[in-house]
């Protein structure tokens, strides 16, 4: 098989000065990880223990005003960074060191139909029951968190954790489709004639016996293991773009060629293309993987929606005519009209009239699988948003609130805490930087959709009639964020009793 | 394989101790602080507050220092502080507590006595109307 070098015109993130070495020390993710485990211990005892006024308790202001900000950040600029300095992957390491942890994924499970149900939940929990107002539930979260990723990567092999049940891994995983880095290799021609394939099984100690031409050895056989391979079954001669990839390097560190790299690339050219991926397969073959893409999308919209006035005219309507003062029943509700029956509808009608305009001859599923992943652009645009907009506006929080913690223990060197700070930028600048974003969105999700319509139909009239939809519906969401962001906004929650 | 990283685990102790902060003490159980708000509900904007420090049989307490601490439920907003000004006995306001966002807002109370006793208090309001826009 003869390649061209696949990293050309393409910048290695891992030959970059100063981040280049530290990325490439073995032990760079476990220091995140444990930098961001301390921060988690923060957040659950202050969540446990401390104030229960959200703004003034580090399990408030950590998780929903600035991790969702670097998230939002990170993926716009780099990719899955959280995932690769992800703290709850620590317990699931313990896991596998004290359990056997043996037992396969249950088969049925192994798509995205689970993950998607139970980043519902999140969705649904956040807004139901205000966390992000709520420090001690949000401690809880995070203890629950670690339990699970505790408790189901010490039953079953690989990371089933992140791939198939973590929402927030499935909210990286979509949304970094559009990221500019992605974990690949720098030469397709080294792939090939690599025998040892120790990227997906791991390095050991005796080689595996391949490379020499005798008879290979199977894991168990050949002594400790040394370095892990890709945990989620994602073998880099073929991996493809961002999908299930945790950035966790493992791979970089198992490959005896030093052949995979951090790479620069197009953001989002991997949506409109539809290579037999590593792992995952073809996204036109996964419906599980364009519902999950089309969920977020329009739970970008909705979890907007909360925020602004009108939604509490829909909520008081909607329990009236439920008959029910249940908040979280009535936001159930909405959600799932919302985020699921309204989405589905909207997508199949689209869906059919792009089979029907350009005679493709699929089903409303098949149009839908396929095209369903141009929507991601215009939903993270969203995100971004909605994300980058706490955190512009309350970033500088966390300085007063450190300073006061350190004085509680004793720590008076922080000097006092000074509440007025807050914003990071001048607040005349959100709604402009807010705009960008979601019609950068907008833009990039009419470039995915047109490619892709050009990949399935060829150029011509065909390519523009399956597009125009899909186009559409891109339009239309943009225009619903446009108008949710130029609402008045209203920070709600649990309120604290007098 | 990697180790546990022997700095982390020594600063686990410090880092779970800090968050023993606690809610907030109420201070002396025989002062009683209250705080009314005109127009109720407030809209965004300037809000009159009127606070009452008394004893616990009735009786008004002048001369005491009260700060008022408005902070909205969701964190990352800049609170609004304000001290309150006497108005008569046992009587302090803000003629002008300036709510700067629609939303879910906890007021937090704290006076001081010159005879050094204190005394908290909290009360929610849902402050109304719009103000620009941007989520």
């Amino acid at each position: 098989m003869t390649k061209v070098p696949s990293s050309i015109g393409r910048r290695d993130l891992l030959r970059a000065p100063l981040l280049g070495p530290f990325l490439r020390w073995r032990h760079s993710r476990s220091l995140l990880q444990a930098l961001f485990l301390g921060v988690a211990l923060v957040v659950m005892a202050d969540g446990f223990w401390g104030p229960r006024l959200a703004p003034k308790n580090m399990a408030g202001v950590l998780p929903w005003v600035h991790w969702r900000g670097f998230v939002a950040l990170a993926l716009l600029v780099a990719g899955n960074l959280f995932c690769m300095a992800c703290p709850f992957m620590l317990p699931r390491r313990l896991a596998k060191k004290l359990f056997p942890a043996q037992k396969h994924w249950p088969k049925a499970l192994r798509t995205k139909w689970l993950a998607l149900f139970l980043l519902f939940l999140f969705l649904w929990a956040y807004e139901a029951y205000d966390l992000w107002s709520n420090p001690f539930l949000t401690a809880w979260l995070a203890l629950a968190y670690f339990l699970a990723a505790f408790v189901i990567d010490g039953f079953f092999r690989g990371a089933a954790f992140c791939k198939h049940v973590c929402p927030i891994g499935q909210f990286h995983f979509v949304n970094s489709l559009a990221s500019p880095l992605e974990v690949g290799i720098r030469e397709a021609a080294v792939c090939a004639s690599c025998r040892t394939r120790d990227c997906i099984v791991g390095r050991y100690e005796a080689p595996r016996g391949l490379d020499s031409g005798t008879e290979a050895l199977r894991p168990h056989e050949r002594g400790k293991l040394l370095q892990n391979g890709c945990e989620l079954w994602l073998y880099q001669e073929t991996k493809t773009g961002n999908m299930d990839c945790t950035f966790c390097m493992e791979c970089i560190h198992a490959c005896p060629h030093d052949n995979v790299g951090i790479l620069t690339r197009a953001p989002a050219k991997e949506l409109w293309e539809d290579p037999q991926r590593a792992g995952v397969g073809r996204f036109s073959q996964r419906p599980d993987l364009a519902a999950l893409a089309l969920f977020l999308t329009f739970a970008a919209f909705m979890n907007a929606f909360g925020m602004v006035p009108p939604v509490y005219a829909m909520e008081a309507w909607m329990g009236r005519a439920m008959g029910t003062t249940s908040g979280p029943l009535v936001v159930g509700t909405l959600f799932l009209v919302g985020m699921v029956l309204l989405p589905a509808l909207l997508v199949a009608g689209v869906a059919a009239a792009s089979s029907a305009l350009s005679q493709s001859g699929r089903t409303i599923v098949q149009e839908a699988t396929r095209y369903g992943y141009a929507l991601v652009p215009v939903g993270f645009g969203m995100w971004v948003a909605h994300y980058l907009y706490h955190f512009l506006v309350g970033g500088l929080a966390v300085i007063p609130l450190t300073q006061e913690y350190l004085a509680f223990l004793g720590l008076s060197f922080a000097g006092v805490p000074s509440w007025g700070l807050g914003p990071m930028v001048p607040g005349s600048w959100l709604l402009p930087l807010e705009l960008i974003f979601l019609e950068l969105g907008l833009l990039v999700s009419l470039v995915v959709s047109y490619r892709i319509a050009l990949r399935e139909v060829g150029e011509g009239r065909r390519a523009v009639r399956a597009f125009a939809p899909w186009g559409l519906l891109a339009i239309l969401l943009s225009a619903a964020g446009v108008w949710l962001l130029l609402q008045p906004m209203e920070m709600r929650g649990t309120l604290v009793g007098s | 394989m990697n180790r546990p990283h022997p700095p982390a685990i020594l600063l686990l102790p410090l880092i779970l101790l800090g968050g023993c902060r606690g809610e907030i003490e109420t201070g002396d159980t025989g002062l009683v602080l209250e705080v009314a708000i005109s127009p109720t509900p407030p809209a965004v904007g300037p809000a009159r507050l009127i606070i009452s420090l008394e004893d616990s049989a009735g009786g008004p307490i002048d001369g005491a220092e009260i700060v008022v601490e408005g902070n909205m439920s969701h964190a990352g907003m800049v609170p609004v502080i304000d001290t309150a000004q006497a108005e008569g006995p046992g009587r302090y306001g803000i003629s002008a507590f300036r709510f700067t966002m629609a939303g879910d807002w906890i007021l937090s109370l704290h006076a001081t006595l010159p005879d050094g006793r204190w005394v908290r208090n909290q009360k929610a309001t849902h402050v109304v109307g719009a103000m620009g826009g941007g989520l």
